[in-house]
């Protein structure tokens, strides 16, 4: 299986008239949100920080990114537009602004207005369900299951995983038969 | 007075007497039903070695297998080392010793075809027409091939897939770009995909193809896939929803000639199956046939203007690798014996009409025996799911042969006389026996744990994998499926001097038949005799080891190791065989045993045509009307 992106944005406004706002809510919104101090404490080392849409696409290949859009609402629509045009078919995204959460993309529940309250420290745990990176021990929030479109996905990507290695073990058993092997005529 | 103008044999590999019997008796294979009905039945079809090659090798020629020279699936050829992973595999007609009846018709200025038999290629013959036999399946080679190896005409089967697959190709998509004349849809998504092709007799060049998925609106996410060699729908190869087989796709290959040759065009035909794509991409899998070519597989060349290739697939081993490999489900395995069955029904039709002349015809066709090496065990199977998957499948695939056979009985006609056959049986899976263990604990053979750095390699002591044989330990070499040789000196590595060839004999002998199976506690070994001995079934040859052994048939994996007497569980080893025609009694059920090797000399009484030089088989004569 391809990798997982994940994009998450932070910004300090989100024009809801915007095409950022539109993008968003395609997927999972909460509007019962408290944002707080950024999450970057609770970010694995694999996680890079960047500034600015300029350079964002070129870290796109590093796994999760997050994109702190300090330019206000017309710099965040520019650079959503900018990484979901740019970003594979498996890309997660989240968009956290003072007054907004919102989960769009691979894996997530289309349409949805979240009932339950959201904190900042949720979005890290709700993306990991979906997305592939690293979380630390320093995580505290809980996973927003009303934005996924399938709660066990891991375990089913998993379940994938290990049909592939079964297939893999079939076909390599079959190369190395000995004559009272099992003959198969093909 | 001949009593059949010409002469046509229709084989069914490993088609097993007691399971066609069930069928018919259940109402179903009219074809079959009306064949044994209206012509003579055999119940105890004998030969032996159970196995393909020498089998069909002692149908064409009427020669025992000592004689034809082919006595196993593989073949020892001489100056390499005993060990049986040197042996090749044994198709095709520069193995055989024995004239064929082909051969010998036509040197006598009667025109045969010959189409996808497994011992006929290349053919030697003036008048006569041949469709490329030198494996299991038409359009394939395995001569001179190790293991399971072979070369398709022009490419095998294939994956693309977002998963992964030993045969695939893997691919991501992303969103759309750069598309002509897209469909109507509300959101598109493309990967660009480096086919390879594999087991290509001739070498073919990578394709880059381009998959193309959209989401039509009928409210369902991604529902539509389009393949292309450009990024223009309007060029697509087809368009499929999930499950859907594409309509047979002919395409100009290139191939991948030497370094400074010119590369050259083969035309080839595939048909693809969705198999799965998911509303949001997540998998995607899409199976991709094995590439049919059409030059260079019938003799002569020309006769392939008779053929029309532009819409049939050879569906190589009707889908069975792919199944063993978890690429596809039983559903496509029994489409592709459809479309496997209509590539050699069109050849054959193909011939048939455009020569009327023909005097002599033999086909034989592989997906009943591809179907009981994949199933046979799971007719079994306690978990009545399985097994009734297992036995509607059976059925399936018998009801595509049947229809087979009904089709070329309207075009051979009522002055034909026919046979029917099978090259053996088979019987389900049982505890496998270790020969190389049997031997071992006698101290005449030493094996050590394959060496390997590999993470992946998967060891299994009882059944045999992962060993490598230490030649310069091992004064006996299980080789084939019945044989142990003394690894004299004179074989690269041997050990044994020619002195102690008897001596060596009699323990390989002996610790065979004390052998105690860890499972049962009991003998698996049936019998194990000299190569000399093993002549009077007419084994023995020269390809035979210098012990002759066979397994009890609760032992086997489903044919190859025992006598054609054998029975276990719903399987057995007998062959079909049956005759039909002017001057065959009717409705005959003929209950003594009869072998192979006494067809050719049958048919040839029946016509009043000659019979190869090597025949050794009888005239069968109470199966005609008037046998005095």
């Amino acid at each position: 299986m391809s990798d997982i992106r994940t994009v998450i944005f932070t910004a300090d406004a989100v024009d809801r008239a915007g095409s950022a706002w539109a993008a968003a809510s395609r997927g999972t919104v909460f509007p019962n949100f408290t944002f707080g101090e950024l999450p970057r404490d609770h970010a694995a080392g694999g996680i890079p920080a960047a500034s600015g849409a300029a350079d964002a696409l070129g870290l796109i290949e590093a796994g999760a990114l997050l994109v702190n859009v300090a330019s206000g609402p017309e710099g965040l629509d520019g650079a959503v537009a900018a990484l979901e045009d740019g970003s594979p078919l498996r890309t997660v995204f989240a968009l956290a602004a003072p007054d907004t959460l919102a989960f769009w993309g691979h894996g997530i529940a289309e349409g949805v207005a979240g009932k339950a309250s959201a904190a900042h420290t949720d979005v890290l745990p709700t993306l990991a369900m979906v997305g592939e990176f690293l979380l630390s021990k320093a995580v505290e929030g809980r996973v927003l299951f009303e934005a996924l479109r399938n709660p066990s996905y891991k375990q089913g990507q998993i379940g994938r995983l290990k049909a592939a290695l079964a297939r893999l073990e079939k076909v390599m058993k079959r190369s190395s038969q000995e004559p009272w092997d099992k003959h198969d005529c093909a | 007075m001949p009593l059949a103008r010409r002469a046509a044999l229709v084989g069914f590999d490993c088609a097993i007497p007691r399971r066609l019997e069930a069928l018919m008796a259940g109402g179903e294979l009219p074809n079959f039903r009306k064949f044994t009905e209206e012509g003579a039945y055999f119940t105890e079809g004998f030969n032996l070695p159970t196995v393909t090659p020498p089998s069909w090798a002692t149908i064409a020629t009427g020669a025992w297998p000592r004689t034809h020279g082919v006595e196993d699936y593989y073949y020892y050829v001489e100056g390499r080392p005993l060990v049986h992973r040197e042996t090749v595999q044994a198709f095709g007609s520069a193995v055989l010793r024995a004239e064929t009846i082909w051969d010998r018709w036509d040197r006598a200025g009667l025109k045969p075809i010959v189409v996808n038999y497994p011992m006929s290629w290349p053919s030697s013959m003036r008048n006569g027409i041949m469709v490329m036999g030198e494996g299991i399946s038409p359009a394939e080679r395995r001569y001179m091939e190790k293991g399971n190896a072979h070369r398709e005409y022009l490419a095998a089967e294939g994956i693309i897939s977002t998963e992964i697959f030993a045969q695939g190709t893997r691919v991501e998509f992303s969103r759309a770009r750069g598309w002509r004349n897209l469909p109507p849809g509300r959101a598109f998504a493309d990967f660009t995909a480096r086919v390879s092709f594999r087991e290509a007799a001739v070498p073919l060049a990578d394709a880059v193809w381009h998959g193309l998925a959209w989401d039509s609106g009928a409210g369902g996410g991604f529902d539509r896939f389009a393949l292309s060699a450009e990024k223009d729908y309007s060029a697509a190869f087809f368009t499929l929803s999930k499950g859907g087989w594409s309509e047979p796709v002919e395409l100009d290959f290139a191939t991948a000639e030497p370094a400074g040759g010119p590369p050259r065009a083969e035309k080839g035909v595939f048909r693809a199956k969705l198999l799965e794509m998911t509303d949001d991409l997540d998998a995607f899998t899409l199976y991709v046939s094995g590439i049919s070519g059409r030059t260079g597989i019938v003799d002569p060349p020309e006769a392939a203007s008779a053929i029309d290739f532009s819409r049939v697939i050879t569906a190589n081993d009707i889908g069975l690798v792919s199944y063993l490999g978890g690429a596809v489900g039983m559903d496509t395995v029994s489409e592709l014996a459809e479309f496997h069955s209509e590539w050699i029904l069109n050849a054959a039709e193909g011939l048939l009409k455009s020569f009327p002349d023909w005097d002599l015809f033999y086909l034989h066709s592989h997906p009943i025996d591809w179907f009981y090496h994949g199933f046979l065990s799971d007719m079994e199977s306690p978990d009545p799911r399985i097994r009734n998957a297992a036995l509607e499948l059976e059925l399936s695939v018998y009801r595509t042969e049947d229809r087979l056979l009904g089709r070329l009985l309207e075009i051979f006609g009522d002055d034909t006389v026919t046979c029917v056959c099978s090259d053996h049986g088979a019987t389900p899976m049982g505890p496998i026996f270790n020969t190389a263990e049997a031997l071992a604990a006698k101290g005449l053979c030493s094996y050590v744990r394959k060496p390997s750095s590999s993470y992946w390699d998967v060891y299994e002591e009882s059944e045999g994998y992962g060993y490598e044989l230490e030649l310069d330990r091992s004064r006996a070499v299980p080789q084939k499926y019945m044989f142990v040789y003394v690894n004299l000196e004179r074989y690269p590595g041997g050990i044994v001097g020619e002195a102690d060839y008897e001596s060596t004999r009699g323990e390989i002998i002996d610790a065979l038949l004390d052998y105690r199976h860890p499972e049962t506690g009991e003998r698996p070994v049936l019998l194990a005799v000299r190569k000399e001995d093993a002549r009077v079934f007419g084994m023995g040859g020269d390809q035979a080891g210098d012990v002759v052994y066979a397994l009890k048939p609760e032992y086997m994996a489903e044919h190859g190791y025992g006598f054609p007497t054998g029975e276990s569980g719903i399987g057995s080893l007998k062959n079909v065989l049956a005759f039909r025609g002017p001057g065959i009694r009717k409705g005959l059920v003929y209950r003594r045993p009869r072998w192979l090797c006494d067809i050719v000399p049958t048919l040839c009484h029946a016509t009043g045509n000659p019979v190869p030089r090597d025949c050794e088989g009888a005239v069968i004569y109470q199966i005609f009307e008037d046998f005095d």
